[in-house]
């Protein structure tokens, strides 16, 4: 190993102050130093046979401490450069392919392989054959390496400077100089092929070399061995640049300080963390975090969090009257109302867009205002749940603006005893796009009880009809069975036994199959029966 | 019993007992759409799990190789943090970076069980804690303004009420 090289981390910074450091310059240019001394020298070697053993040995050493110094660059960048991009693109949801497929290598344990293979040949007719396989493998390794060096610079620096800050980037290229050379540290102190040879042949004396070297290296991988080299007691030199318990401090303060963070995890494993906790916890978390999370791509939706009534009504203690508005929310003294308020206003502006299930049954603190605002905020909604709420047209006026609800599955609105005619004209709107219809998910709708709507109200719902399977119209006296059986007609995929609507229309589709009224004996939803007695 | 070889994204090769390795449904879909279990020589290249965490994973698979298929999510169902197993407790007694990672890795590799168990391992230390003390927790920068902060802390006062 070439003592002539100064300390990369020692290096004085070329970049001024204030401007972005180039994280992969000072490693490249250790790199190719060691491509143009130890291994050229090897590339040169005529004829291994008849070299000198000591000499050989020598070189080969170079080369092999010189290998296992790439193999710690590649793990240097992989984790404290690739990973931490790999982490924040991810958090923006950016997708990079060529991020996504960096450092998959690599032939350099292949290399290495060779290398061991070459210095413990018994026969000069194996020295021969391993040592020019060793020169094929390491200018095709050169070759990528080169390339892959002038990749890095050309595309992952000037992502690096889109999407960090420079006061980030100082303090990872710090990190990343600091962790070449503890690595070259250890390299230098670990990596003597005598040694490795010697091991080996006492771990398996039965076994053919080759074979029993890839046995050695799942026992225990290279990662595995940086670990277990911070852990362990450096035998303290007195040249080591570095004392051992600074070391140890030091690796454990790099855990810390570079380790993923919970702002970088994409929203909708945020949200896969908060279903876990109840209103008052959820809303002391979005109080203070996730300001820099920026919404994300708009198809991506899996979780879901719910608001459950239950959840809501075992901390309220009084509930407010319906209506209530949200700027005047300091004068009512409802918890429910606050609770609601502080999900929308601090939570789901941050994970909305991971949000597939919004379930607010029952609430009664519930009013136009919220809904409309939690809509707007989860635009990758697939369930919604406002049964036996307070709720009007009012919460989904204008909805259609803001693209909500384009995701939706599952729409429950049953006992919504303000719900009207407008209410569904203002929700089919979401599912239109200049006049032309967009394909609608849903695939249930329960309406049941929501006594003010008529056959008006019910044209809207051919909006619905592409992938409508179950419909609940129970309580909907005011409509008649003509309107009733053209909608019908026109949802394909809605099955007559998923159908229910009132007995005493006449008329009305699926006279025998259809289901009839669901809410005869239910004395919270309405039915016309009630009407009667 | 037959063995794949999973390799992280760093590299290192993992070889790892199918059936152990089936818990993970993106490897079981692979295994199982491309038939990759006939030749013995495959490598199931894992590009987003690092070897330390792939270890890790691998470890909380094989402790739990033999546990029932878990059950579906009950949606109406309350959602406890307080069901971790003390083997669990103790495979999680992990630094923060390497919880987040356990967290990205079960989600790619489809582990329900592992997921579900980090996910709740992470809220637990939410759970009870002031906004301040979260940030703290989790090392979250601030960006705020004083003023603002006074205004949030102030709209949100009640959520300190006993």
């Amino acid at each position: 190993m070439s003592q002539s090289t100064p300390n990369p981390a020692v290096l004085p910074s070329l970049e001024g102050p204030g401007t972005v450091p180039n994280l992969f310059r000072i490693p490249h240019s250790r790199m190719k130093e060691l491509l143009q001394d130890q291994i050229q020298q090897l590339k040169e070697v005529k004829d291994f046979s008849t070299r000198d053993t000591e000499s050989l040995e020598t070189l080969l050493q170079e080369v092999y401490e010189a290998m296992w110094e790439m193999k710690s660059h590649e793990y240097i960048e992989n984790h404290f450069i690739m990973d931490r991009l790999k982490a924040r693109l991810q958090a923006k949801q950016v997708y990079n392919q060529l991020v996504c497929n960096c450092h998959e290598d690599s032939k350099l344990l292949g290399v290495i392989r060779l290398v061991e293979k070459v210095y413990s040949s018994q026969t000069e007719a194996d020295k021969e054959k391993f040592g020019k396989e060793l020169q094929k493998s390491i200018q095709e390794f050169l070759d990528e390496f080169v390339h892959h060096m002038e990749e890095e610079e050309a595309v992952f620096q000037p992502l690096l400077s889109e999407n960090f800050e420079p006061r980030e980037l100082v303090d990872m290229n710090e990190m990343v100089l600091k962790q070449h050379t503890l690595f070259r540290q250890k390299v230098k102190t670990e990596k003597s092929l005598s040694k490795a040879i010697k091991r080996k042949r006492e771990e398996d004396v039965y076994d053919q070399f080759g074979a029993s070297l890839e046995e050695l290296r799942f026992r225990k991988t290279y990662c595995q061995e940086v670990d277990d080299f911070y852990q362990t007691e450096i035998p303290c030199s007195s040249s080591s640049n570095v004392p051992p318990s600074s070391t140890q401090v030091k690796a454990v303060k790099v855990e810390h300080t570079y380790g993923l963070n919970l702002e970088q995890l994409p929203s909708e494993l945020v949200v896969a963390i908060l279903v876990y906790l109840g209103p008052k916890d959820l809303i002391r978390f979005g109080q203070w975090t996730f300001t820099h999370v920026e919404p994300k791509a708009k198809d991506m939706v899996l979780n879901g969090l719910t608001v459950s009534s239950e959840s809501l009504n075992s901390t309220t203690s009084d509930h407010s009257s319906p209506g209530s508005d949200l700027i005047e929310f300091s004068d009512i003294s409802s918890s429910e109302n606050r609770i609601l308020n502080g999900l929308i206003c601090n939570l789901l502006p941050r994970i909305g867009s991971g949000v597939s299930a919004l379930v607010s049954s029952c609430s009664k603190g519930l009013n136009n205002r919220h809904v409309k605002r939690m809509l707007k905020n989860c635009p990758n909604l697939k369930r919604l749940d406002l049964s036996f709420t307070n709720v009007s047209h009012g919460a989904f006026y204008g909805l259609a603006k803001l693209g909500a609800l384009r995701w939706l599955e599952d729409l429950n609105l049953s006992g919504c005893r303000y719900l009207n005619d407008s209410s569904l004209e203002f929700l089919s709107s979401c599912f239109q796009k200049r006049r032309r219809p967009l394909q609608s998910r849903l695939r249930k709708v329960n309406l049941s009880g929501c006594r003010s709507i008529t056959s008006y109200g019910l044209t809207f719902l051919h909006a619905f009809r592409s992938n409508l399977e179950e419909l609940d119209l129970s309580g909907i006296y005011k409509v008649d069975g003509d309107t009733l059986s053209t909608l019908v007609h026109d949802c394909t995929k809605l099955e007559a036994n998923k159908l229910a609507y009132c007995n005493d229309i006449e008329d009305g589709p699926y006279p025998n199959e259809a289901s009839g009224c669901q809410n005869l004996e239910c004395s919270y939803r309405f039915c016309c029966q009630q009407l009667q007695n | 019993m037959p063995t794949i070889k999973l390799q992280s994204s760093d590299g290192e090769v993992f070889p790892v007992d199918v059936e152990i390795a089936k818990q993970s449904v993106t490897i079981k879909t692979m295994l199982d759409d491309l038939g990759m279990e006939d030749e013995e020589e495959e490598i199931v290249p894992l590009p987003n799990v690092n070897a330390a965490i792939l270890k890790k994973v691998i470890q909380w698979a094989t402790y739990h190789k033999d546990d029932p298929p878990a059950p579906e999510d009950d949606e109406n169902k309350e959602k406890r943090t307080d069901d971790i197993t003390s083997w669990d407790a103790d495979f999680l007694k992990v630094d923060q970076g390497t919880l987040f990672e356990l967290i990205l890795a079960s989600n790619y590799l489809d582990i329900k069980g592992l997921l579900d168990v980090t996910c709740k391992t992470v809220a637990n230390m939410i759970k009870g804690k002031t906004p301040e003390e979260i940030r703290k927790t989790f090392n979250i920068k601030n960006d705020f303004t004083p003023s603002e902060e006074e205004q949030v802390r102030k709209e949100n006062e009640w959520c300190e009420e006993k």
